[in-house]
């Protein structure tokens, strides 16, 4: 078939995953990724011969979106070795392999998530006024549990950013009637006193000790950080990542912008990266790893 | 006619103001009454006189209905879930989306069913990297020719039903025919000059993956709403009462003005909506503007100008049924495509009364044929008719510039070949009828 997919095509597939990243955190984005990897396949119309090109192809477009969602990545790469000894004459056999083994990873990735959350949720404790900044799907389950389910009675402070994941966060925190106070993100430095938890969420763990994650986490983690306030990190171990925060591929845009008459060229990051040495507690689907030891288990 | 020169003169300013846009159509109206009331052509009391408020009612209640279903949002369920089966194939789109987009302009106004449907389409289009302007341009067509089909559909039909006293079941019974037709040609049309674009993309793994990406977006953004079942319920329940109510027409000779109001005042009731919220989603405008118009065509008909333009102008061709009838579609649908079929058709009704008069032509055909002129012929510009407007103001939302050439040259031949349509179908109903 000779299909080679088009630099617009992998441009389109590329935002894609970050508009989803960005509302639902890299876990979910990678579940729901590879939910949609079993869908297409289903669908897929080509003959035998030609489904090993068509799913490398795939593979290699996700291995390289920008930023790296690297839980996605292992589970990609780990389909692909897995999917060697299937490619055969039978394109039905070919497909039940690919969907049966997609479906494992996304299970297993599940499992992972869900360990985190378990373990989270007992770190809430009751009168904990926690500072919650662009909270990933997997830190809003854990608060909602812990309210829900363990009926802890603690307050959050929601770092307000852009309109959709605000009231998105909101609706959710809401719902589960959790004391809530809405806050610019610019604004913390006059709530600081108050907290005493930071909770973040991470696109991945480098093993040069850096976190990828949303954009301001950097910021408020700094704060975060001079004021004492302990910062926990949420992420299970496929989030970690074999190359360095520079090969992390942070998507960057440079547009020309103009207020009144002034114009300027304005560069935007997708992520921000953030030293693994300001994160106080580092929550994986092993429990709660504590700062002398994380640098190592990130490596 | 030697006192109409002033009326002819207010008349055909505001017939220009309002085809060029110079002033807002509702003000151009409204102002054009004014000056014929200051001048003493008029005394106030025979002005209200002239205004239909059976159009009215029927204009305020369908209003008010679309407002609330709007506010439901069961019309974005339906489109999002319509994205879904798509899965993506150009194809589906242009066809699945075609037949939403007809569904509910039939029983809307076209203006919301393009706002309800075109960002959903060019969300889908350019997400997947194709050319969302040819999605634009043929749902903003299709949302004309499914106007057609229903009394409510496009506000030509709702005048010509409102003033001339046809019923919502004689337009359904009558027009189906030829705008079923003409959407499949449409549609024909389309795809046809578009072939490359409307390849299937089911033997390309990575389309079909950022597709499944896509419509989780989609759903996530647009189904992002909480919804309320019981509003959504009563919604409906009222919508379909509404039709009801319609379709039995004859049996409970309640005009369409009469249930629609009758039905909004339910749904302000039951779904105990902040009315005074609602109210604003009321285009006050445009009834201002029938009313307007109303006023000044009522004028012209009293002092003898409509009755003149009838013998000296439609009355000349002859009476020959066939070319009364074609004449009457043709010359519809030729002005509709460049000037506001609204004003056109208020103006048509008398002259087509005094046709009639003379050349008693059976089964409400020429009725027919100035419903399907006006309504068909919108699709002729991008200025045509409001949904084309509409349509293209939101392509430019989304960074897609439509020129007035670009949906002409699309257009254009569509417009043409549902005249023809409708020419061989009033052609055929007149020769059994006669």
């Amino acid at each position: 078939m000779g299909f080679t997919m088009k630099e617009k095509d992998k441009e389109i597939l590329y935002k894609l995953f970050r508009d989803h990243e960005d509302v639902r955190g890299s876990s979910r984005m990678a579940m729901l990724a590879l939910r949609s990897f079993i869908e297409s396949i289903k669908d897929l119309k080509c003959n035998a011969s030609e489904m090993k090109e068509l799913i490398t192809e795939l593979c290699d477009a996700i291995k390289h979106t920008e930023p790296r969602i690297v839980p996605l990545i292992h589970m990609v790469k780990a389909f692909e070795t897995e999917m060697e000894g299937h490619y055969g004459e039978d394109l039905q056999k070919t497909k039940n392999e690919a969907t049966r083994i997609l479906q494992e990873k996304h299970d297993l990735l599940r499992s992972k998530v869900e360990q985190v959350i378990e373990h989270g949720v007992n770190l809430v404790d009751d009168d904990d006024t926690i500072v919650v900044h662009t909270a990933s799907s997997d830190v809003t389950n854990m608060l909602v549990r812990a309210k829900e389910v363990l009926k802890k009675n603690f307050k959050l402070i929601i770092l307000k950013q852009d309109f959709v994941k605000t009231k998105l966060l909101v609706r959710t925190l809401s719902k589960a009637k959790i004391d809530l106070l809405v806050v610019p993100e610019y604004s913390l430095s006059h709530y600081i006193e108050k907290a005493n938890k930071l909770f973040i969420g991470a696109v991945s763990i480098t093993p040069d000790a850096k976190v990828v994650a949303a954009i301001g986490t950097a910021n408020i983690v700094g704060l975060c950080h001079l004021n004492k306030v302990p910062v926990y990190l949420f992420a299970n171990s496929l989030k970690f990542s074999f190359h360095p925060s520079s090969s992390q591929r942070i998507h960057t845009k440079t547009v020309s912008t103009s207020q009144d008459d002034v114009k300027y060229m304005l560069t935007t990051h997708s992520h921000d990266i953030v030293d693994l040495k300001l994160v106080d507690h580092l929550v994986t689907e092993d429990g709660k790893i504590e700062k002398p030891f994380m640098e190592k288990y990130a490596r | 006619m030697e006192g109409a020169l002033i009326p002819i003169f207010v008349f055909l300013l505001v017939y220009v103001a309002i085809s060029f846009e110079l002033v807002n159509k509702a003000v151009a109206a409204l102002l054009g009454v004014m000056v014929l009331l200051v001048l003493h052509i008029i005394d106030e009391h025979t002005a209200v006189e002239f205004i239909d408020f059976e159009t009215i009612m029927l204009l305020l209640g369908m209003m008010t209905i679309v407002a609330i279903l709007r506010k439901s949002g069961f019309f974005t369920m339906v489109s999002v879930k319509i994205a879904e089966l798509t899965k993506g194939s150009p194809l589906k789109i242009l066809v699945l989306f075609s037949i939403v987009t007809a569904g509910l302009s039939a029983f809307l106004d076209n203006v919301t069913t393009v706002l309800i449907v075109i960002p959903i389409v060019i969300e889908l289009t350019a997400g997947m990297g194709l050319d969302p302007k040819v999605y634009v341009i043929s749902q903003a067509i299709i949302s004309n020719i499914g106007g057609t089909g229903t009394l409510i559909g496009d506000p030509p039909n709702i005048i010509i039903g409102s003033k001339v006293g046809l019923n919502f079941n004689q337009f359904i019974v009558n027009l189906t025919i030829p705008v079923i037709i003409s959407l499949a040609a449409a549609l024909i049309y389309i795809w046809l000059t578009n072939k490359e674009k409307f390849k299937p993309i089911d033997t390309n793994l990575a389309k079909l993956f950022s597709v499944q990406l896509l419509l989780e977006k989609i759903r996530f953004n647009y189904l992002d709403i909480r919804f309320d079942r019981v509003f959504l319920a009563k919604s409906l329940a009222c919508l379909g009462l509404a039709i009801l109510l319609f379709v039995t027409q004859t049996i409970t000779k309640l005009s369409p003005g009469v249930v629609a109001l009758f039905v909004a005042m339910i749904l302000f009731l039951i779904t105990k909506v902040d009315v005074e919220h609602m109210l604003e989603e009321i285009e006050w405008s445009t009834l201002l503007f029938f009313a307007g118009l109303f006023i000044l065509v009522g004028v012209l008909e009293e002092e003898g100008v409509i009755e003149w333009i009838a013998r000296n102008v439609f009355l000349r061709i002859g009476d020959n049924p066939y070319v009364v009838v074609l004449v009457v579609l043709w010359v519809s649908g030729i002005v509709s495509g460049f000037l506001d079929n609204i004003p056109f058709t208020i103006t048509m009704i008398p002259i087509v009364r005094l046709i009639l008069e003379s050349n008693p032509i059976p089964n409400h055909i020429l009725w027919w044929a100035l419903s399907l002129g006006a309504c068909l012929g919108g699709n002729l510009t991008m200025i045509g008719a409001s949904a084309n407007i509409v349509s293209v103001g939101m392509a430019k939302k989304f960074n897609q510039d439509i020129s007035f050439l670009e949906f002409m040259k699309a257009s254009a031949v569509i417009t043409i070949v549902t005249l023809l349509i409708a020419s061989v179908y009033l052609t055929v109903y007149l020769w059994v009828s006669l």
